[in-house]
């Protein structure tokens, strides 16, 4: 953002970076390979609803052309302790490429509507054989990928040993946030 | 091209950018006639020295910026241990603007207020009251700490410091020359003009007032600015509109020594801390409120404008 | 139609007031024009007592801009001059 807007006061909203979901599936491949982990089929959208009809409009708009859809997975829709909302796509395990169409799909919308700048963040949740949750975290503004890996227990504690595992498996596959400071803690997100 | 509902505000750019030059012309034309004061007198070169003195002690009120405030509010800073929900908060805000994050700090003072200090994005720090934390619920937080980040974004520390440069220099100078009268400042040199020291005086008595007015409109533009940025990062005009009007009529109600306390840390307050907020207040550092809720209920017409 | 007082808040006036509303705006502005300050003064008190009695408070949590800005009961003359010529260079 340039340093004249910024000292004119005249910052725009930043506008999502929408294109590096579609890593998703090799890196899932990778997961899988060398670290036993499986998609759950989940993944999520979470975004912050604008105030205003507009908003609301373009929201349902989403929720029916996902519903619509043919074989149209599982739709639903929470609230975070933030206020953000998550929009999670309950779709086929085998079917991450599926899983990231849709997700894509509510990106592009909420884009068209000049609602890009309200993007947080994508999660798909891993699993694996002992049935340990993983989510992969894809920041939109940053346009980068980072692993949160809560303790199982409720704990609000995190396994940084398995997301530093996690982010040294990844880091040839997809763009990986370095900043660690950047790797939001997601507590209760959908699938984990 | 992603569509986008950010509409500009061109008016309140220009006149920014005209007040950001007329300090900038105060300041050169303050040094200007210092060097013809001091060439009378025969040393033209104190001038320039001082004009860098000044800029000097500009840097320094810039470059630490942040103690300074920390230690003005007694504000003591937390780790998202401490403080979860306040770090979460603006953790996401950050990620949202995609800019660094700030320390943050809580203040124990139950005037309701927030402000962010520090010379750069990524040295700065974001503070709270204890009031505030008590009076607003957790959107209407979100929406000030939105305020207080653009504040960030927009460098307004920088701004606001550079641009007092002049007042600065001329408040320097009318402490020095008051001294220049005892040392022999005032010996009627050639055609009896009036002594440098009362000429030094006049000048920056008259450069200090004038500063001072354009600094206030100045601080209001950059206010509404960052009101504008904020509401378009949480695009929830209606939750600072509602935080405004909850911390104007708090402040309103809070007994006058702790205003006294928080005075002067005003020009980054979210809230005039002023009893009887009026349009009348030439000197105010912030917009009135009317104008602020105008604004934010622009912004939120143009976020909700049904898709086209 | 919403309207704004300044330093007291949004009212809803209904638009059959406007008619009546109108005539008591003009008398203001000739009164500026005029530079009677009496005028102006019994004038503007006219208009705003007229729009109180006529309006009902617009919601306070509900942001919408106000369709009309009305200056404040305090208002002088110069106040409002300047407020019809737009944003001056130092605005209020």
């Amino acid at each position: 953002m340039g340093f004249l807007d910024s000292i004119l006061g005249r910052t725009r909203p930043k506008q999502a970076d929408l294109d590096a979901l579609f890593g998703v599936p090799s890196a899932a491949i990778t997961l899988q390979a060398s670290l036993g982990l499986r998609p759950t089929g989940l993944g999520s959208v979470c975004y912050r609803a604008a105030g205003g009809a507009a908003f609301a409009e373009t929201e349902a708009e989403i929720l029916t052309l996902l519903r619509n859809a043919d074989d149209a997975p599982e739709i639903s829709t929470s609230h975070d302790e933030f206020g953000y909302t998550w929009l999670v796509v309950d779709d086929d395990p085998d079917d991450v490429g599926g899983l990231v169409t849709d997700l894509h799909a509510v990106n592009t919308t909420l884009e068209s509507q000049g609602f890009g700048p309200g993007l947080l963040c994508s999660l798909v949740p891993f699993e694996d054989a002992a049935g340990r949750r993983v989510g992969l975290v894809y920041l939109y503004k940053q346009g980068t990928f980072y692993p949160f890996a809560p303790q199982p227990g409720g704990t609000r504690q995190r396994d940084s040993l398995l997301e530093i595992n996690l982010r040294e498996t990844l880091s040839g596959e997809l763009p990986v946030e370095q900043q660690t400071s950047r790797w939001l803690a997601l507590w209760g997100a959908p699938g984990l | 091209m992603a569509r986008t509902r950010f509409v500009g505000d061109a008016g309140l750019t220009a006149r920014m950018t005209l007040v950001m030059f007329l300090l900038g012309a105060l300041f050169v034309g303050l040094v200007a006639v210092l060097m013809g004061v001091f060439a009378q007198s025969g040393s033209p070169g104190i001038a320039l020295l001082i004009g860098v003195g000044g800029l000097g002690v500009v840097w320094w009120q810039w470059y630490s910026s942040d103690k300074v405030a920390m230690r003005a509010m007694g504000a003591r800073e937390v780790s998202p241990e401490q403080a979860p929900e306040l770090h979460g908060m603006i953790d996401r805000l950050c990620a949202m603007a995609d800019m660094p994050k700030p320390r943050v700090g809580v203040s124990d003072s139950h005037v309701p207020n927030a402000f962010a200090t520090g010379r750069s994005p990524d040295r700065a720090i974001v503070v709270v009251t204890t009031g505030i934390l008590r009076t607003l619920d957790a959107e209407e937080l979100e929406g000030v700490l939105a305020h207080e980040l653009s504040h960030v974004a927009h460098r307004d520390v920088l701004v606001m410091t550079v641009a007092s440069s002049a007042g600065i220099l001329a408040g320097m100078l009318a402490q020095g020359s008051r001294y220049g009268m005892f040392f022999g400042g005032n010996r009627r040199d050639g055609n009896n003009a009036l002594p440098v020291w009362l000429l030094v005086l006049l000048v920056s008595l008259v450069t200090y007032a004038i500063s001072f007015l354009l600094l206030k409109v100045l601080s209001r533009y950059r206010e509404l600015s960052a009101d504008r940025a904020g509401a378009y990062l949480t695009m929830k005009p209606q939750a600072l509109a509602s935080a405004l009007q909850k911390i104007t009529g708090e402040i309103n109600t809070i007994p006058d020594r702790d205003l006294r306390a928080s005075k002067s840390m005003n020009a980054f307050f979210i809230a005039p801390a002023i009893k009887g907020v009026s349009l009348k207040t030439l000197t105010s550092t912030h917009p009135s409120l009317e104008q602020r809720l105008e604004q934010l209920a622009k912004i939120q017409a143009e976020l909700g404008r049904p898709t086209g | 139609m919403i309207v704004r007082i300044l330093g007291e808040g949004q009212l809803d006036v209904p638009d059959e007031a406007l008619e009546r509303l109108n005539t008591l705006d003009a008398e203001v502005e000739t009164a500026v024009e005029a530079g009677d300050e009496a005028a102006f003064t019994t004038a503007l008190a006219a208009l705003l007592e007229a729009v109180r009695a006529e309006a009902s408070p617009h919601q306070l949590d509900s942001l919408d801009e106000s369709d009309l800005i009305l200056p404040p009961a305090d208002a002088t003359m110069a106040e409002v001059a300047q407020m019809l010529s737009g944003d001056g260079l130092i605005p209020g």
